[in-house]
């Protein structure tokens, strides 16, 4: 069963999916071009100084691409299941609706891991070419939030996707948003190092929430 | 004979609207009825509340024993649903699609599914979204047959069908329940097709009541009379009278037909008293869809 709904959504998102991948490389590129010209336009020495103690970030342009990675993907994956309400084929599965949701919440959230990897490894690669290994713990912990976002974009837009009633689909678009932007706040480079792991539990959450919308759309009473 | 679909009290209704009130019905395993109404008498509501989509106000809808809104996944395998429109995963191809339906069911059988999709004479590699409106219906008619079902609910199939592949349709599934007893529960607009195909029809009407009988009781029994008259008022004041013995008057320029399951001789008895000659009335045979026009109404 696993295999078959991880077969049908590869099916459903991978052109959509490439495309999001793409992106994702070509922002990996102009990060690696920023900070090379950093040290083009700069003595090394200079450039440390700014980074590591003024706290400039050079890997900016990666803040908001886990948040349009994970919206859009959650629109290639649930938009489908919407339009002439197609979840109807999936819940009519000889399954339980949690663990058919579960199972696709894993093949997005595959999608989105996969989608985001060349940004670590750009970030990781570019920092430990032109900086020292304590610059890569602290971006690793700057950049770290803004993943999550990108994770509570994806399941904040399943949220809102699934559910089938209007009123409600807007209440949960505000708590989608909000999530998400809670990760994006303004902060320090480093600044959430003694916290990063209690960030993980509101995307916990959020996973469960999104078996509410699909329970309701798989049981609901419109009186 | 325990029915495989048992509708008890059923109640439904959208805000203060009601469809439904105290619905009652069952069907026995085995046969293949059509459940036929108006437009908004709730036929789509019956279907989804049957198909688990839908949890009524109130009331029971049991399928194969089990409430329809909370139905086992071990269930769940013994009842292929066609949705309104043909629904299927649009992205897939002929053989994905195959694959991946296989991989739930036990008692899958690919050759049923095949033997249906050969008749298109696609490449398996062809998507779905690329097919026709024909060309899907087979598809996911092909996919409900593999399944093996004990039950089929098949939502408006003949939607969006030309002639050809509504017999084609109808031809395949015809084949299909020879072979094993199955129960069938379909809706569809276009009544001249149920005529040789169902064993039994369910008329629904607005408020919820519901007239189950065979097709060839139906057929047989229930008549059109048509009587000259100059004046149409007495058959209104018979319409709003709501007579039991007349189901419904459709009134033209110059005549007026009554449809009713009684016999000439009662419905000239009740005619007469109400003043109105029935020396010129006359039984008009009719086809399926005129006694069902006949039966719900034109409006």
């Amino acid at each position: 069963m696993i295999r078959a709904i991880f077969l049908k959504e590869f099916y459903k998102i991978r052109w959509l999916w490439v495309m999001v991948f793409l992106v994702n490389i070509g922002v990996c590129i102009h990060v690696f071009l920023t900070t090379r010209r950093l040290f083009i336009l700069d003595h090394p020495e200079i450039v440390w100084y700014r980074v590591l103690h003024l706290g400039q970030i050079h890997y900016g342009a990666f803040k908001y691409l886990p948040l349009l990675s994970g919206g859009i993907l959650a629109i290639i994956q649930y938009l489908p299941e919407m339009w002439q309400q197609h979840l109807r084929l999936g819940l009519h599965l000889p399954a339980p609706p949690h663990r058919l949701i579960l199972i696709h919440m894993g093949v997005g959230l595959t999608a989105l891991g996969l989608a985001m990897l060349p940004d670590m490894m750009t970030l990781s690669g570019v920092i430990l070419c032109f900086f020292p290994l304590e610059a890569l713990q602290t971006a690793v912990v700057t950049v770290l939030p803004w993943f999550f976002a990108g994770i509570a974009a994806y399941l904040g837009g399943a949220l809102v996707l699934l559910e089938p009633d209007l009123k409600r689909k807007s209440y949960n678009l505000i708590v989608a948003a909000g999530t998400a932007g809670l990760y994006l706040q303004p902060a320090e480079p480093g600044q959430y190092a003694g916290t990063i792991i209690l960030m993980v539990l509101p995307l916990g959450l959020m996973i469960l929430s999104v078996f509410l919308p699909v329970y309701r759309f798989r049981y609901r009473r419109t009186t | 004979m325990t029915p495989v679909i048992e509708v008890v009290h059923l109640s439904h209704g959208y805000g203060k609207k009601m469809i439904y009130e105290d619905l009652n019905f069952s069907l026995a395993p085995g046969k293949i009825y059509a459940l036929l109404g108006k437009n908004g008498v709730g036929k789509t509501t019956l279907i989804q509340i049957l198909m688990g989509f839908l949890r009524p106000a109130s009331g029971r809808c049991r399928v194969l024993g089990e409430d329809s809104h909370n139905l086992s996944p071990a269930t769940r395998t013994r009842i292929g649903l066609l949705f309104e429109g043909h629904l299927a995963y649009d992205f897939m191809s002929i053989r994905q699609i195959e694959k991946f339906y296989a991989a739930f069911y036990p008692c899958w059988n690919p050759d049923l599914y095949y033997g249906l999709v050969d008749k298109l004479k696609l490449p398996y590699t062809h998507l779905v979204k690329n097919m026709s409106c024909g060309q899907r219906s087979q598809i996911v008619l092909g996919l409900i047959m593999a399944q093996q079902p004990e039950i089929m609910l098949l939502d408006d199939y003949s939607i969006g069908l030309d002639a050809g592949f509504r017999r084609l349709f109808l031809d395949d599934m015809r084949e299909y329940l020879d072979k094993e007893e199955r129960t069938v529960l379909l809706t569809s607009h276009v009544i001249q097709d149920m005529e040789g195909f169902v064993d039994e029809v369910l008329f629904l009407e607005r408020g919820g009541k519901i007239l189950i009988t065979s097709l060839a009781d139906f057929q047989n029994n229930f008549h059109c009379y048509r009587i000259p008259c100059k004046k149409e008022d007495a058959f209104w004041s018979i319409l709003e009278a709501n007579n039991p013995v007349i189901k419904n008057i459709e009134i033209h320029t110059g005549f007026a037909d009554l449809f009713s399951f009684a016999k000439k001789e009662t419905i000239i008895d009740v005619l007469e008293k109400k003043g109105i000659g029935c020396d010129r009335i006359e039984a008009l045979p009719m086809c399926l869809e005129d006694a069902f026009i006949g039966y719900t109404g034109r409006y």
